[in-house]
């Protein structure tokens, strides 16, 4: 936990830097103060801020604004998936802000998550068990505990060059480490940066938008055991519930490398006239490789991901402004596994084999509806309705094993502002959804039968992401003038859901539910 | 609006549809050569087992030399090994063939040819095996690692002798190399820390079918300090001066162990050369062992061997401290596979199968040169189990 601490320092060098500079934007900022009505209905009209085109930002930028949310949440239950605690506790401090500086707009943002989490299994490696790009990871059957902590970094800048022509940027940069708690421990630590330059030509015809992506991710994570006793094992997880059997301790598996280049582009065309309309189509390809010991590099597998996504937007009415999004995303990802031999010759791995076993198909189709009953800038109701699809369809090639569901969920909330003398403001929502299972199923049949990633991880976690649900939640946050152009509010959020999962034995309910209490500011 | 929508939706879900490409099963077919199967008799059928060394899938066929088989596969890198066992005139052979790393790949059938060897089942092989310590009474931490022993048995219907029985632990035959230093050094395997052998004029110690003898670290009864057993009936123990001189050793009543050979001297408390891994073997020399100071150096400077003839091995099995068969010592012409207990003071040891038992009660051992499958993981090591005899000049124990 020695880099832990080091990296807390780090990380709060940060947090003060960034509180640093939003007391600067504080005090440039204009008079007026907002509260959170406000600053979601500024960002919902600038309807390119969901896009990855951040040069439209020079034509179409939200108003200034600055907000800081610092809070924690606690949540809790057995539905989960296996490798997701039994109980995280999650402090988290959130800062974001808008500003014109002369031509150029700017946007950024800094958000530091420190999250603790039991109970959880079935990942020995990864600050994020469930990214499909690193499946080729190791995990043990221990429930452990993790202490997470992550930053990340963004901002986006745009100016326009000429009448028509717009250009900007979107840099993000993350930075996470993990340590668990329980051997088989690691300490792993993870960065991303990514770059997403992009252009705007306005024409008689509507605005025309490209990006472009290059992403750059890197993981590394050192397992040990506390206990040299007793030697750990773990599964080299292979997909599906298939695995190569190693150790924690001794000889046994020392520092993984997961590395990660991403590619990608997209499109945007947007109109404007008594209605806004903006549509995206995007391809990224994400390709992966995951390998042991810098000395001695060892390849334990390859993935390549391929992620298309369209998404179009329309908004239209004045008093009441009705917003409409319709996206859906396809992404296959192939995990290659090699056979690895050692060469005593050269001294190296060398991959004397590589089969594509493995390919990850997840699916997700959703109609979004917003509609705010204006109030000048701000609003005084606010509706939301939805609908989604999700379909997961994972196999395996040789044997063939598969792990698939297909699920439809619907939403509907409403929130209400209640304006009070003197600025102050309470805004209370509530929403309710729920997730109907259409189909799903595993079936395995490699030659693992019988051990638990087989018989448990994805059993257990098909019944979780395959239950039939319903969710409801409620938050409540009041805010009041602290200082001149400046709101302070209190916050506080509950979300509890249920769900009939299904088992061997038979239906089994489960629950989950999560508080929230945070401070905010607006300015 | 409508039409781009959809436009775009059928274009995402075109994309997610795209079959990826498929994989399909490989075809082997072996042959089996047995033009070196010399006088011993052909068996009628082989186990073939191919091990995936990437999945570590293992398939299991029989098949006979003569017949054309074909055996589908996942495509990948196998390791083969062919076995038989059959018995002429008394005798009980064992048949192997080895093929490592073979391609299984592509639409066209992979032919492999695979050249079996026979060899007449030793009489003396290891029974049971303590390696990887015990923890000290009472302590968490202390570890115990004293009480490492090897029990021998005599699996034949003959007597035989243990005068002038080495042991020793061969150094990897994938990491070190000596084929700049010896002429045919594939015919040897290459002890790397110690080897001890039994004193004896030659029919000083006789083993009758049935009997066993322990080679113990130290002969006392190990119980009394430990989480483990009593050794104080251990027939030998790897006590010598060198050792004695030292201190702190306890020179039991049992036969002193001669140390032939200090090729790379260990600090272990067992006076053997490893505890969690490594591969032993015992043999009879037929030629002279190198003095101390005459061992040959290997590919890796600092790192020196004593040569010993696969021909003269007796037994030979390979323990492995991970579950990576890539860490494997021996070739597989000596044991075609590998046991692995717990980490040093689990207090494990690996025990031999029983095969059968004879008229006389006594049992017959398992022995494939297969350590995979001839030998199991015992949580309570105990020596001359399922009623083994001592041998008849073995009378002693030692009180404490």
């Amino acid at each position: 936990m020695e880099h832990m601490d080091n990296c807390t320092m780090r990380i709060y060098k940060v947090i003060l830097f960034a509180s640093l500079a939003t007391l600067a934007c504080l005090r440039s900022s204009a008079q007026e103060s907002h509260d959170k009505a406000w600053t979601r209905l500024n960002l919902v009209k600038a309807q390119w801020m969901e896009s990855s085109n951040a040069g439209a930002l020079a034509f179409e930028a939200p108003s200034d604004f600055n907000t800081l949310d610092a809070g924690y949440a606690h949540s809790g239950g057995d539905f989960r998936q296996l490798q997701t605690g039994t109980s995280e506790g999650k402090l988290h401090f959130d800062t974001q802000g808008a500003r014109q500086i002369g031509k150029v707009s700017v946007w950024g943002r800094f958000t530091y998550n420190n999250a603790s989490e039991s109970g959880a299994s079935f990942n020995t490696l990864l600050n994020d068990p469930y990214d499909e790009r690193f499946l080729y990871s190791a995990a043990d059957s221990v429930a452990g505990q993790w202490k997470k902590q992550s930053y990340l970094m963004q901002f986006k800048a745009a100016m326009p060059l000429g009448e028509k022509v717009g250009a900007g940027v979107h840099v993000k940069y993350t930075d996470k480490i993990a340590a668990g708690q329980i051997d088989p421990r690691a300490e792993a630590y993870h960065y991303c940066v990514s770059v997403r330059p992009a252009v705007v030509w306005n024409s008689g015809i509507g605005s025309l938008g490209l990006s472009a992506l290059y992403s750059n991710t890197f993981e590394r994570s050192t397992p040990s055991i506390s206990n040299s006793q007793e030697i750990q094992k773990l599964f080299l997880m292979r997909g599906l519930g298939n695995w190569v059997g190693s150790q924690v301790g001794g000889s046994g598996l020392s520092t993984m490398y997961f590395r990660c280049n991403s590619w990608g582009a997209a499109l945007q065309y947007a109109l404007r006239r008594e209605w806004k309309l903006l549509a995206e189509l995007s391809y990224t390809a994400d390709r992966s490789v995951i390998t042991e010991s810098a000395t001695q590099p060892k390849p334990h597998g390859n993935t390549l991901r391929h992620s298309i996504s369209a998404y179009s937007s329309i908004q239209f009415g004045s008093s009441v402004l009705h917003s409409l999004k319709l996206s859906a995303d396809a992404v296959n990802t192939t995990g290659t596994e090699p056979t690895a031999l050692w060469n005593k010759d050269s001294g190296r791995w060398e991959t004397a084999h590589t089969i594509d076993q493995v390919s990850l198909n997840t699916l997700r189709a959703a109609l979004d509806w917003d509609a705010f009953v204006s109030d000048d800038d701000s609003y005084t109701w606010h509706f939301l309705a939805g609908l989604s699809f999700v379909s997961k369809d994972d196999s395996y090639a040789l044997p063939y094993s598969y792990f698939k569901y297909n699920n439809m969920s619907a939403k509907a909330g409403a929130e209400r502002r209640f304006a009070f003398a003197g600025g102050a403001s309470l805004i209370s929502s509530a929403t309710i959804s729920a997730t109907k299972n259409i189909s799903g199923g595993y079936s395995y049949s490699g030659h693992r039968s019988g051990t638990s990633p087989v018989e448990l991880l994805y059993p257990h976690n098909l019944s979780i992401l395959s239950a039939d649900r319903c969710e409801v939640s409620a938050d409540a946050e009041y805010s009041f003038p602290a200082a001149a152009g400046v709101n302070l509010a209190l916050c506080a959020q509950a979300r509890w859901l249920g769900a009939s999962c299904s088992t061997d034995p038979g239906p089994v309910f489960r629950q989950r539910w999560m508080a929230l209490g945070a401070i905010k500011l607006y300015f | 609006m409508k039409k781009f929508v959809l436009a775009i939706l059928a274009c995402t879900i075109a994309a997610a549809c795209q079959p990826t490409q498929a994989v399909r099963l490989a075809e082997w077919s072996p042959g089996i050569d047995e033009s070196a199967l010399g006088d011993a008799p052909k068996p009628e059928s082989y186990k073939v087992k191919l091990t995936n060394i990437g999945t570590e899938e293992a398939l299991e066929a029989t098949m006979s030399a003569g017949s054309a088989q074909t055996i589908s596969v996942v495509p990948g890198i196998y390791n083969i090994t062919v076995q038989a066992h059959g018995s002429s005139g008394g005798r009980a052979y064992n048949y192997i063939g080895t093929a490592n790393a073979v391609k299984i790949v592509g639409s066209e059938p992979v032919h492999t040819l695979i050249k079996v060897t026979a060899s007449a089942s030793s009489a003396l092989v290891f029974k049971e095996i303590h390696y990887n310590a015990s923890m000290v009474t009472g302590s968490t931490s202390a570890r115990y690692l004293k009480d490492t022993f090897f029990e021998i048995y005599n699996n034949s219907d003959q007597t035989v002798y243990a005068d002038g029985i080495c042991l020793g632990d061969p150094m990897s035959y994938k990491i070190y190399d000596f084929k700049d230093k010896l002429p045919n050094a594939s015919d040897y395997v290459f002890i790397g820390t110690y080897v001890w052998q039994i004193p004896g004029n030659g029919s000083d110690y006789p083993v009758a079918p049935g009997e066993s003898f322990v080679i113990a670290a130290s002969a006392i009864d190990h119980a009394r300090i430990a989480n483990t057993l009593d050794l104080s009936t251990a027939e030998f123990e790897t006590i010598c001066d060198k050792y004695k001189e030292k201190g702190g050793q306890t020179d039991a009543n049992a036969i002193n162990m001669t140390l032939a050979c200090t090729i790379k001297e260990s600090g272990l408390g067992n006076q053997f050369g490893r505890f969690t891994d490594g591969a032993w073997v015992i043999f009879y020399p037929s030629q002279p062992l190198r003095k101390d100071g005459e061992y040959l150096e290997s590919n890796h400077a600092n790192n020196y061997g004593q040569e010993v003839l696969k021909a003269d091995i007796l037994d030979a099995v390979d323990f492995l401290k991970t579950e990576n068969p890539d860490d494997k010592r021996l070739e597989s012409e000596l044991d075609a596979g590998w046991i692995k207990c717990n980490t040093t003071g689990g207090n494990q040891s690996v025990v031999r199968k029983v095969a059968g038992t004879r008229e006389d009660g006594s049992i017959i051992l398992q022995d494939t040169n297969n350590t995979s499958e001839d030998f199991t993981v015992s949580d309570k090591p105990e020596i001359r189990r399922d009623g083994v005899k001592r041998p008849s000049w073995s009378t002693w124990t030692t009180a404490q």
